[in-house]
């Protein structure tokens, strides 16, 4: 293994997919380790992070781990109930997420392990977890640096943008590109618009353009939402994420070197998945763009020292 | 461009108009003009913010008589502000009609729970964005100064 790395976990949204037919993408929800040496960040809980709790707790070398968590919902969450180095001493574990203050944080973590949820709570993790809300200001862990933004997505939901190996990386597990944009060119067609307001409306749309795609401009490796096809997006607008195409055009636009498409349907199997790769080389010809694009899959490990 | 804390649909300073104020937090500039294009003529003191913290840091000290507040803002969530902004003891009730990019479930109820007044969907239509200031401000159409009596 390299010294710096990033291993995808868990690369599906929504829910756990243990199916056959889903093995070559993976099956299980939002975690990526992003490694420097001794030092392991990593990004969302959800089913993924036990596999990796147990290869940390296997590996028997690191004991202090920093968790960013995108937001709350259950497929980032889902994996901490079973974390092994949450259950084992000498361990500790800072836990980062949206939220007033660290209580907050707290609350919304532990809040699953209840009763009649979860036969154990958070008190009886006997590492010495502590909650941070990284608000106002980004997070160190060791060499690795991650600064929170806002995205696109219900309820308050971060996307993080990390500095490790010299390298920018960028994570958006869930965000919905473009939901603005659209409903402009709704209003951009009704016939008594005022005077200057076709204008404003284009100006409006340009920024918003430019805004959603700011937070990863430039970046080396953007691992982003690429939850729908276009026919299902067309059916599930509003629900938070992306369609894969508006993900790899964005994130041309964003001049982003590499791109891994990630938080995918739970529904879609291996077939469907190739097809979605497929499409988006396609896209990145007709562009006749250098971007390198991917999709994510479990078990697949991203060298940082290349 | 317009500066945080200087958008105005009239040309006499603030401080000095007596006018009803509305406060707009939204990230973009482009928002911020069609707010301003649209209450043109109306008696108000329309003052734009771009960043929550600029906006909260205003409120501590006003009392408007309306904010429209778009949510979804990229370094502070808007929902956050709002929480922030019910906890100071002015503005408990003060006027907040949410007007945002967001159209989520999860968002509205979080809004309703801060005893927002309205929650839209972008973007408005001037004639919209006049109704809804009419109607928290009362505001008719402003007059030029050099046209008082």
């Amino acid at each position: 293994m390299p010294r710096s790395y990033l291993r995808f976990w868990g690369v599906r949204g929504s829910y756990p997919a243990p199916y056959g037919s889903h093995m070559r993408t993976g099956g299980n929800t939002s975690c990526v380790e992003v490694r420097s040496g001794d030092h392991v960040l990593i990004c969302d809980a959800g089913s993924g992070i036990i596999a990796l709790g147990d290869e940390l707790i296997r590996e028997d070398r690191v004991r202090e781990l920093a968790v960013l968590v995108t937001h709350y919902h259950w497929d980032h969450i889902s994996g901490l109930p079973f974390f092994q180095p949450a259950f084992a001493p000498e361990w500790a574990i800072r836990i980062f997420g949206p939220g007033k203050n660290a209580r907050e944080v707290e609350e919304a973590i532990s809040r699953q392990m209840r009763a009649p949820y979860f036969p154990v709570q958070t008190e009886t993790w006997l590492a010495a977890v502590s909650y941070l809300c990284p608000t106002d200001g980004c997070i160190e862990h060791g060499p690795i640096r991650a600064c929170p933004f806002n995205t696109h997505h219900p309820g308050t939901t971060f996307g993080y943008r990390l500095e490790v190996a010299g390298k920018t990386l960028v994570y958006v597990s869930d965000n919905e590109l473009l939901f603005l944009d659209q409903s402009i060119d709704r209003r951009l067609v009704e016939h008594d618009l005022e005077a200057g307001e076709h204008e404003l409306l284009l100006r409006m749309k340009e920024e918003e353009r430019s805004k959603s795609i700011e937070p990863f401009r430039g970046a080396d490796i953007l691992i982003h939402d690429a939850q729908y096809t276009p026919a299902d997006y067309a059916r599930k607008r509003g629900w938070g994420h992306s369609c894969y195409v508006d993900t790899v055009n964005c994130a041309v636009d964003a001049g982003v070197k590499e791109l891994y498409l990630y938080h995918l349907d739970p529904s879609y199997a291996d077939q469907t998945i190739d097809h979605l790769q497929q499409d988006a080389w396609r896209i990145l010809r007709e562009r006749g763009a250098t971007l390198r694009c991917h999709v994510a899959r479990e078990g697949l490990v991203i060298d940082l020292e290349t | 461009m317009i500066a945080e804390g200087e958008a105005r649909s009239r040309h006499e300073p603030a401080v000095s108009s007596g006018l009803p104020t509305v406060v707009v937090v939204d990230s973009s500039a482009a928002a911020l003009s069609h707010y301003q294009a649209s209450t043109r003529g109306l008696a108000v003191d329309l003052r734009g913010f771009r960043s929550a913290d600029a906006a909260i840091a205003y409120l501590h000290g006003h009392d408007p008589a309306l904010v429209f507040l778009e949510i979804a803002i990229p370094e502070k969530d808007g929902l956050v502000l709002l929480r922030e902004l019910r906890s100071l003891p002015n503005h408990q009730r003060t006027p907040v009609v949410v007007v945002t990019s967001k159209d989520y479930a999860q968002d509205r109820t979080i809004a309703r729970e801060l005893g927002i007044n309205d929650f839209l969907l972008k973007p408005l239509r001037s004639r919209e964005i006049r109704a809804i200031v009419t109607r928290y401000t009362g505001a008719g159409p402003s007059i030029a100064a050099d046209e008082r009596p």
